[in-house]
């Protein structure tokens, strides 16, 4: 257990997660009850399956709790020991199902990945959302890789990273996907994803040389190549942080995203004052709960909307995809905002 | 108002007879002197023994226990946890004792399976692995607290008058009868007489007290037993050391915690029940014997409680080697009867044992149906409640039925359904419904009926809710939560190490900083 015994009964994690703030207490109990208080009641603990899949894995919980206990990985052993006798959710079926299938957590619309044999040493992890729904996200990604002078390559054969099997609890499944995904990974050097989800699967789960591109566009290869169109028309824009890379990845992605954002022209910038709360596209809430996350988009949609943005932008194609069901403003994934500002667009 | 049988003390005894004799349609009065199970009732192991601990040393104990076992299944199956229990034997423990075991288990009809060192480890991962051999038994865990409350609610339903907050403080005796009974209602201070036929003397600890209130004579020894309480649970199966019976041999898991137990020290008078420095240590000790990672586990609270010894065997009447039936002949009183010692595990038959004595002096003809009928019905559905899953078990766990009332006040407001205690996960509604009862005047009995504040927490989250369920009830506002707050830091203080300590540091903080209550020890003592 992630030190659940040194839980102080301060309820500041209850009252730092955001399904909670938008469902209630009655609803879904929140981290504490999920993680430490369920654990405690022995055989009887299983009635905790009903709500244990209704987290977003936003990781705010961790950041508040002044005991430090790891609830949301808490909260996924949950899950796990759960999962085998539990009966899932219908999206949560279907999931697992294009799994099984496809390899892909979505059903797959096209193919991706070119290169059988590695000829770069740097591959794009395109992940089953840049790669089959937010195809412009993988495609923008590419074309600012290339711009920023990085030789990369889509290697072909790549299935779903297996992050949300983590969410879900399938720990047999995900197995299976990264010893396929290991095999072609392990050729390279480095790997750059623009899923938050799929990096932080990569580094923790997998061990490899895994960077955000957030990261990799400001720390490994700078900024230099992108050309920038002068005399863009102004945007009022507001940034949407993404959990798993502000809280998953790391703080420092927020830095890195303003640096990118500074070097479009342009941009101005409006601020919410929720950049960091969850958009409740994560921990498997949106295939399991899609009008709970649907919810918890539209009130961050509905935030930025009244700050005066016109757009809103979020450095993750899934966050991404669930801010734009909303429908109520222009959602666009960080690369392909900035893509639009590029001299030459077309460059990729 | 005619009363057949008065009895003293509101523990399972006091409260098993209560039942009994309304059930034979004895007009029954039962008077406890402070809440119900506030003596040894309340402060046990919680183990519905199997019979298993006994077999060797006293076959007709573990007789007893093994029938019993299985009448309180069928009886109190809601407040029974039945997770089953296991001996173990560790390296250096005797040999010899297991076989002595198995015969005892055999010649006493206690239902044990012997299995090897592989097989106790995959039914408990987390034992120790010096564990040699086990056995299965039958044992459960129980609690006492929903049991005693359930024998008396059955009572009262049958007409029973039951009192608690009531002591019993005189006696009146003329010649060979006791005329009188005197006693003073905690509430408005009030005392009141009753002129019963029989009376009954089922005070526990405090029997030898009544008794000489009554001129007679019952010859005590007192030990003082500690128990400890951890959190969670590590295992899910009784676990009792194969040895003969000694300190520091249970881990009893029981709703959200681990009990272990047990010391034992004599002591002079049951009030000065306490647990010493020494006893934490000497049951850490003992049980990370057999369950390692205990040491490792958070300790909530400890306690202690009392058994009565009774000296004088030659006098009384030997029902069992483990409790004693008086009818005080030899004292010259024919319509007193003290019934002293015996197991939670064995109330029922311990009371339909008196009853039956009872019955005859009073000349009803009426068979004990205690071992038959439930003491409550089961079948209730209560997820039209809308409540979560896990909080309707427990809901479920803890009353089998919903009290008379309670549906009315879950269903009266939307918060009333909210969780006032996540640790045990209890509702508002239900510390609503028992605030109003006439039984409570307290916090902490509050807490005994609804499990509130007796998690990890000790009412950190809670007491709060509480207090405003109780309102005014127990006098000011203030003292009714000093009192209970410095109950709770009794349990607290022996371990107050680790994160027990950043939990009352917390828990003293909050509840002075945002609402001025004082945990201040000085004032505890
Ligand atoms: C440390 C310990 C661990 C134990 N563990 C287990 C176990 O795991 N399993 C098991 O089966 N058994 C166990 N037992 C035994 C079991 O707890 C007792 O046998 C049983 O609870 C006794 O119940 P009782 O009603 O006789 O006594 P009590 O519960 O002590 O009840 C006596 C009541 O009389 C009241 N009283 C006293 N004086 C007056 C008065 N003047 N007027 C009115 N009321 C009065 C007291 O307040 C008290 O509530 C344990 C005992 C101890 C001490
Ligand atoms: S991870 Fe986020 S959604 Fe999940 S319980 Fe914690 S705060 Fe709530
Ligand atoms: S924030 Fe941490 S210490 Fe506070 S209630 Fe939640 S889990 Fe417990």
């Amino acid at each position: 257990m992630p030190g659940t015994d040194r839980c102080l009964k301060c309820s500041s994690c209850v009252r730092a997660c955001p399904v909670v703030a938008e469902i209630g207490e009655m609803t879904f109990p929140g981290p504490r009850t999920v993680a430490v208080d369920a654990p405690r009641f022995g055989p009887s603990r299983v009635a905790i399956a009903e709500v244990a899949w209704l987290c977003s894995m936003c990781e705010r919980c961790l950041e508040a709790c002044p005991s430090r206990i790891g609830l949301p990985k808490a909260m996924l052993d949950m899950r796990a020991s759960l999962f085998p006798n539990v009966r899932v959710r219908p999206g949560h079926e279907r999931l697992l199902g294009n799994i099984d299938l496809y390899g892909l957590s979505i059903e797959p619309v096209r193919k991706v990945g070119g290169e059988t044999m590695p000829k770069a040493k740097i591959a794009y992890f395109p992940g089953c959302i840049a790669s089959q729904r937010e195809v412009e996200t993988m495609e923008c990604s590419l074309g600012l890789l290339k711009a920023a002078g990085a030789e990369v390559e889509v290697p072909s054969g790549l299935v779903c990273c297996g992050s949300p099997l983590v969410k879900l609890g399938d720990e047999r499944r995900c197995e299976r996907l990264m010893d396929a995904n290991l095999k072609i990974l392990e050729r390279y050097d480095q790997v750059v994803t623009s899923c938050p989800g799929c990096t932080v699967q990569l580094v923790e789960g997998y061990g490899l040389e895994a960077l955000h591109i957030t990261e990799f566009l400001t720390e490994v290869t700078g900024t230099k190549g992108m050309r920038f169109r002068p005399g863009s028309e102004n945007i009022r824009l507001a940034v949407h942080h993404a959990c798993h890379l502000s809280r998953g990845v790391g703080p420092h992605t927020k830095e890195r995203t303003y640096e990118l954002l500074s070097e479009v022209p342009g941009i101005e910038l409006v601020s919410t004052g929720d950049e960091t709360v969850c958009c409740g596209a994560g921990g498997s809430l949106l295939s399991g709960y899609p009008d709970v996350a649907g919810r918890m988009a539209a009130r961050k949609v509905d935030s930025a909307i009244f700050c005066g943005a016109k757009i809103i932008t979020a450095a993750c194609p899934f966050c991404a995809m669930n801010l734009r069901r909303t429908g109520g403003i222009e959602v666009m994934e960080l690369t392909q905002l900035i893509s639009s500002r590029l001299r030459f667009p077309g460059q990729h | 108002m005619r009363i057949d049988v008065l009895i003293i003390g509101g523990g399972t005894t006091g409260a098993g007879i209560a039942r009994d004799m309304a059930m034979r349609g004895a007009s029954v009065m039962l008077l406890e002197k402070g809440d119900f199970s506030g003596g040894a009732s309340g402060g046990n192991h919680g183990l519905l023994h199997s019979g298993a601990r006994y077999v060797v040393r006293d076959q007709e104990s573990a007789r007893e226990c093994a029938q019993e076992c299985e009448v309180l299944r069928n009886i109190a199956w809601h407040c029974i946890e039945d997770l089953g229990g296991l001996f173990i034997r560790l390296k250096n423990d005797d040999g010899n004792y297991v076989d002595r075991f198995e015969a005892g288990c055999h010649d006493s009809s206690v239902p044990a399976e012997r299995l090897t060192r592989k097989e106790v480890l995959e039914f408990e991962p987390m034992l120790s692995a010096q564990v040699e051999e086990g056995f299965q038994v039958r044992d459960a865990s129980i609690d006492p607290f929903q049991l005693v409350l359930a024998n008396i609610q059955s009572a009262r339903a049958l007409g029973a008058i039951v009192h608690n907050h009531s002591p019993v403080i005189e006696m009146v005796r003329e010649e060979e009868r006791i005329v009188e009974v005197r006693f003073k209602d905690r509430r408005n201070g009030q005392i009141s007489t009753i002129k019963p036929e029989l009376v009954v003397n089922a005070a526990g600890a405090w029997s030898d007290e009544v008794a000489k209130m009554a001129g007679c004579h019952v010859d005590l020894s007192k030990d003082c037993g500690a128990l400890l309480v951890m959190s969670g649970r590590l295992v899910n199966t009784l676990v009792n050391r194969l040895r003969p019976p000694s300190d520091g041999d249970i881990v009893v898991p029981n709703r959200t915690s681990m009990v272990i137990g047990t010391t034992s020290r004599s002591i002079q008078d049951p009030r000065s029940a306490k647990v010493g420095d020494d006893d934490v240590k000497l049951l850490m000790r003992e049980a990370v014997q057999m369950v390692p990672k205990l040491a490792e586990c958070r300790p909530i609270r400890a306690y202690a409680s009392v058994r009565p010894l009774v000296r004088n065997q030659g006098e009384s009447r030997r029902a069992s080697r483990s409790y004693q039936i008086y009818e005080h002949t030899d004292d010259g009183l024919d319509n007193f009867f003290s019934i002293v010692g015996g197991k939670l595990t064995t109330y029922r038959s311990m009371a339909e044992h008196l009853s039956d004595l009872l019955a005859g002096e009073l000349g009803t003809t009426d068979p004990c149906r205690t071992a038959v009928e439930p003491l409550v019905e089961r079948g209730e559905d209560i997820s039209d409640l809308g409540l979560q899953a896990l909080p309707t078990l427990q809901l479920q766990r803890r009353y089998g039925q919903l009290p008379e009332g309670m549906r009315e006040r879950a269903m009266g407001t939307t918060s009333a359904r909210s969780i006032a205690c996540s640790c045990e996960q209890v509702t508002r509604f239900e510390l609503d419904h028992f605030a109003v009862k006439e039984d409570v005047i307290d916090l902490s009995d509050l807490m005994r009926r609804t499990r509130a504040g007796m998690g990890y927490c000790q009412g950190t989250g809670c007491s709060i809710a509480m207090l405003s369920a109780l309102g005014n009830k127990g006098g000011s506002p203030r003292e009714a939560m000093s009192r209970f707050l410095c109950d709770r830091h009794r349990g607290i203080a022996p371990v107050l190490q680790g994160d027990q300590l950043r939990q009352e540091m917390f828990r003293a903080d909050l509840l002075k900083g945002v609402y001025g209550f004082s945990i201040g020890e000085e004032r505890c003592r």
